[in-house]
């Protein structure tokens, strides 16, 4: 994941937005961050290659409710779900929401993902009544969705996602504790539904690895599932087949929650000891002895998302405190770090030419 | 570290029993429940509380199961007295939702050889799903009698827009030990998933279906 194997990193700077918590942090271009708040606000931050972190744009009241996903287009475009039951399309070049995706129920959203092989967006509902859909919208004719599951799940539908390759190929993940494998392509809810998986708990947050299915329950459960074929009646029991079963992975992976599962790390935190790690994964591998540590994390409480930017080695996270922190590797040079950071002889030298500060001898 | 100690919960599964057994006895088995009050906990901004929790005895017995086997499976379930069923009866519910919707009504659970699993989306369609009774997988590895009572064991929780959840954890007919036993593991174990453990738990009560609460913390 990052070029050291046992890379030791230390906080940068700091945002605050207490009492709010941060949501979520998405990357819309190597110098900009994309982050989501429980104030509804859409708030979009420079960060430069360093440690710096800046807000340059801040979209309040994105959602007339808790903003519960977002997903980014493009460099400059990004699709955010609300519990007031809209999508909502926001361009920052002109710093306004373009679209609203509308739903035919009005039915809180809870999750929120998109895929550029076909520029469509999916999001998962809450229960309301008798159903919990999945509604698929084609981003070309984002008038009324393209698409609606409904009778697939039994409880709200907290996570969805696209497979990165494979086009139509989508997964929904909902607190009955199933994750549904879809070929969104088609219309017939039955045929569509190509494989259902029951992981037995609440789900958190599901997704592919290759072809494969994970799914983390919110006790943190984890187990990697294999593709099976509907129509395949061969009986019998293929090893191959076989799901990897983590369980319950707080002890054996040292933490108190897990925040995220994907893009080759397991990052898992603990309130009390105030940690909070990211684990590499190779696969199905768990290189536990390759864990990275961040210091302090945001104390006692929960962090909430965490984006990972190899390129820069560095590490950006958000938390129930209302922080947004940038973990820098040390040993790291950065050119921007200059202004920001403590200036050593060595950088002096190597400091990019910007507007120096006015210095009068 | 846990702020309920199993003298303290002892006692009050004391008074319970002592209530359904002998003030007011009921003519059908009490479920006892555990009522987790929450606070410190935002409902709208916390992350989800919810999942299942594993007890070593079932807690509510009349719970019916159906197993979903090829021939091994559907066997093995015969010789243990569970209802089963096998691929060609599924297929003769042609999809039918009438009658898938009534097979969904008439278990509490199903469970499903591995091997057969893969094709109940397309031999039944959704309905179980929308039951929320998908069924849970079994090998032939894995010892039928134990998965069943693993999940007649496996009882759900989820906290949703109120600060209370509750939980079946027993029933009236169980002895003192076995109650407190279950009792002190689901109180542990949902404590442990909470951020701040001890101090979201605002009370603990137990209660059997008709009869009085009683606080244990």
């Amino acid at each position: 994941m990052f070029s050291n194997k046992s890379p030791k990193f230390s906080r940068g700077k700091t945002v605050g937005h207490s009492p709010e918590y941060v949501y979520t942090l998405h990357s819309l271009t190597p110098s900009r961050v994309l982050s989501s708040l429980s104030d509804r606000s859409l708030r979009v931050f420079d960060t430069g290659s360093g440690t710096n972190i800046a807000e340059i744009l801040s979209f309040a009241n994105a959602h007339k409710s808790n903003i519960s996903g977002v997903s980014v287009i493009d460099s400059s475009t990004a699709v955010t779900a609300g519990e007031d039951g809209l999508a909502k399309v926001w361009d920052f070049r002109t710093n306004k929401a373009t679209s609203d995706l509308n739903q035919s129920t009005g039915a809180p959203l809870l999750s929120i993902a998109y895929s550029k092989l076909t520029n469509t967006v999916a999001s998962g509902t809450e229960l309301v009544g008798q159903d919990a859909r999945v509604v698929l919208w084609d981003l070309r004719h984002a008038r009324k969705p393209v698409r609606e599951y409904i009778d697939s799940h039994n409880d709200d539908v907290t996570c969805v996602a696209f497979h990165p390759t494979t086009p139509h190929a989508l997964l929904s993940g909902a607190t009955d504790g199933l994750v549904i494998r879809y070929d969104s392509a088609i219309s017939d809810e039955d045929d569509a539904v190509m494989q259902v998986v029951n992981h037995g708990a609440s789900i958190h947050c599901t997704g592919f690895f290759g072809n494969d299915i994970y799914a983390l329950s919110h006790m943190e459960t984890f187990s990697i599932y294999r593709p099976t074929d509907k129509d395949d009646e061969a009986e019998e029991d293929k090893p191959e087949n076989q799901p990897t079963v983590f369980g319950d992975v707080r002890e054996p992976w040292g933490c108190e929650y897990v925040v995220d599962i994907g893009k080759g790390y397991a990052a898992v935190g603990s309130n009390s000891e105030q940690t909070l790690s990211l684990i590499p994964m190779k696969g199905e591998k768990v290189l536990l002895e390759n864990r990275i540590d961040l210091p302090g994390a945001h104390g006692e409480e929960v962090v909430r998302c965490v984006l990972v930017d190899e390129r820069n080695s560095r590490v950006f996270t958000g938390g129930e405190d209302g922080n947004i922190s940038v973990w820098q590797m040390e040993g790291h040079r950065s050119e921007d770090d200059g202004e920001w950071a403590e200036v050593s002889n060595d950088r002096k030298k190597h400091k990019k030419h910007k507007e120096r500060r006015f210095r009068p001898y | 570290m846990s702020k309920i100690t199993v003298a303290g919960v002892r006692e009050s599964v004391r008074e319970l029993l002592d209530y359904s057994e002998n003030t007011k006895k009921r003519n059908f088995l009490e479920t006892v429940e555990l009522q987790v009050g929450l606070k410190n906990y935002d409902t709208q901004r916390d992350k989800r509380f919810s999942g299942t929790v594993k007890l070593p005895q079932v807690p509510r017995p009349n719970m019916t199961i159906c197993v979903f086997g090829d021939a091994h499976d559907v066997d093995r379930a015969k010789h243990i007295g569970v209802d089963a069923m096998s691929v060609e009866d599924l297929k003769k519910l042609n999809k039918n939702k009438k009658l898938i919707k009534k097979l969904a009504k008439k278990y509490n659970s199903f469970i499903a050889s591995e091997v057969l699993i893969k094709q109940v989306p397309r031999l039944l369609g959704p309905q179980l799903s929308k039951a929320g009774k998908f069924p849970t997988p079994v090998s032939h590895a894995d010892d039928l009698y134990g998965k069943i009572t693993e999940v007649k064991s496996t009882i759900k929780f989820q906290l949703k827009k109120v600060l209370c959840l509750a939980v079946a954890v027993g029933n009236v007919g169980m002895d003192e030990d076995q109650l407190v036993t279950q009792i002190m593991i689901s109180s542990n174990f949902l404590v442990s998933l909470l951020k701040k453990h001890w101090q979201n738990v605002g009370s603990l009560v137990i209660k059997s279906t008709m009869g009085p609460s009683f606080r244990i913390y």
